[in-house]
């Protein structure tokens, strides 16, 4: 039993070190971002669903968001759009895993005059050129874009 | 339990980060939050915990309020008590929605004489607590199955699979390429459609049940795709 709970506990740390190392999709991308190359992006995400001259897109597996990454006149990355949408609360995840970076947040004027009551944000977390907005009133805040610029 | 079993299955459990929580249409999802101490009806005492998010049925649903205890920041309306007449015509005309809309159960039906900053506005909603508003405007609406069908989609958008989304605002033009917000199409279905990706989604699936040439004609390609999304839904259970 006790060799047991070991190899248990040997496997998660293990686990869990390769998902802060390799497997966190936000470290991958930043990781990404920081060299702006396709091939960079390919090696760690694999072969694109879709592409054309100006972006590449990925469909959302376990591992990874719907992503599309855009390219500039010189075919590097200038953007990685992430289309989050998750089954829990975004918001909260979010801040969670962004904690040990610099969280700005404001509040975007709504739409009044809309038939859907919305509470908007536009967060920012400036190290990492990253921006989304979430809705308060969504159902599990659930956020339609992340940019990486 | 084994006691050691619990402990192992406690410890592989810490190390996942995040649960999917998909919350079905007759459920709401509640967000972490503080429960303060508290004594059960037996007595047992409860020390303040974090209760994480989860997944609550709607109970007693579609029902009617005459005031609500949730405080809508931003909401410029005054409520009013609901006639019994109004009730059972609402009643009827939600039995009448599509059958994968009519599975999205509402938490409260208020009651408001108009929305104070757009009184042309027949109905509202407020998707992260499923409630619905009926002003004044609704009773005169001339397609009250289209004002409701438009508002349960606000609700049921949340539920769709991210890249089948993606694919639908992409092909009714939204852009998402300038760093910010998302850019909405030139030409669209409905005015109102370029506000937000929910508006055009509740308008496109407004148009599908009560203008369906017109929505299809307007754009071919998004009509297929919604017209699968649609197709899906009424598949599921």
């Amino acid at each position: 039993m006790r060799i047991l709970i070991f190899l248990l506990i040997l496997g998660c740390s293990t686990n869990n070190s390769d998902r802060i190392k390799n497997t966190d999709e936000f470290d991958n991308i930043i990781a990404v971002m920081k060299t702006r190359n396709v091939d960079e992006l390919i090696k760690v995400f694999g072969p694109p669903d879709n592409r054309t001259v100006e972006e590449l897109s990925y469909k959302e597996t376990a591992k990874h968001s719907t992503i599309t990454a855009y390219l500039d006149k010189d075919k590097k990355i200038s953007r990685i759009w992430v289309f989050y949408w998750k089954d829990f609360d975004n918001y909260t995840a979010l801040k969670k895993r962004f904690k040990s970076y610099t969280w700005k947040e404001k509040k975007i004027a709504d739409n009044s005059k809309s038939d859907v009551l919305t509470d908007l944000y536009l967060v920012s977390v400036p190290e990492l050129n990253m921006t989304f907005e979430y809705d308060n009133y969504a159902p599990q805040r659930k956020i339609m874009w992340i940019y990486f610029n | 339990m084994n006691k050691t079993l619990k402990s192992i299955i406690l410890l592989s459990l810490s190390f996942i980060h995040h649960w999917a929580i998909a919350c079905l249409p007759n459920e709401i999802h509640v967000r972490e939050h503080t429960v303060h101490a508290y004594k059960k009806k037996d007595g047992t005492k409860v020390s303040t915990h974090i209760r994480s998010e989860h997944c609550r049925e709607i109970e007693g649903h579609n029902y009617f309020q005459n005031s609500t205890n949730n405080h809508f920041q931003g909401l410029k309306a005054k409520f009013k008590k609901w006639d019994e007449k109004e009730k059972s015509q609402l009643t009827k005309e939600v039995e009448n929605l599509p059958s994968w809309l009519k599975k999205y159960k509402l938490t409260e039906v208020l009651r408001a004489d108009k929305q104070e900053r757009n009184a042309s506005n027949p109905a509202m909603t407020i998707p992260a607590t499923k409630t619905l508003l009926i002003f004044d405007k609704f009773f005169v609406h001339q397609n009250k199955r289209a004002v409701l069908i438009h508002e349960f989609s606000h609700i049921a958008l949340w539920d769709f699979p991210p890249d089948d989304l993606k694919k639908f605002f992409l092909a009714n033009g939204w852009k998402y390429k300038d760093g910010s917000k998302p850019i909405p199409p030139q030409k669209a279905f409905k005015d109102d459609s370029k506000n937000s990706p929910s508006e055009d989604f509740a308008n496109s699936v407004e148009g599908y049940y009560s203008a369906p040439e017109r929505l299809k004609s307007f754009n071919p390609q998004a009509y297929s795709i919604l017209d699968q999304l649609i197709k899906q839904k009424e598949r599921q259970p």
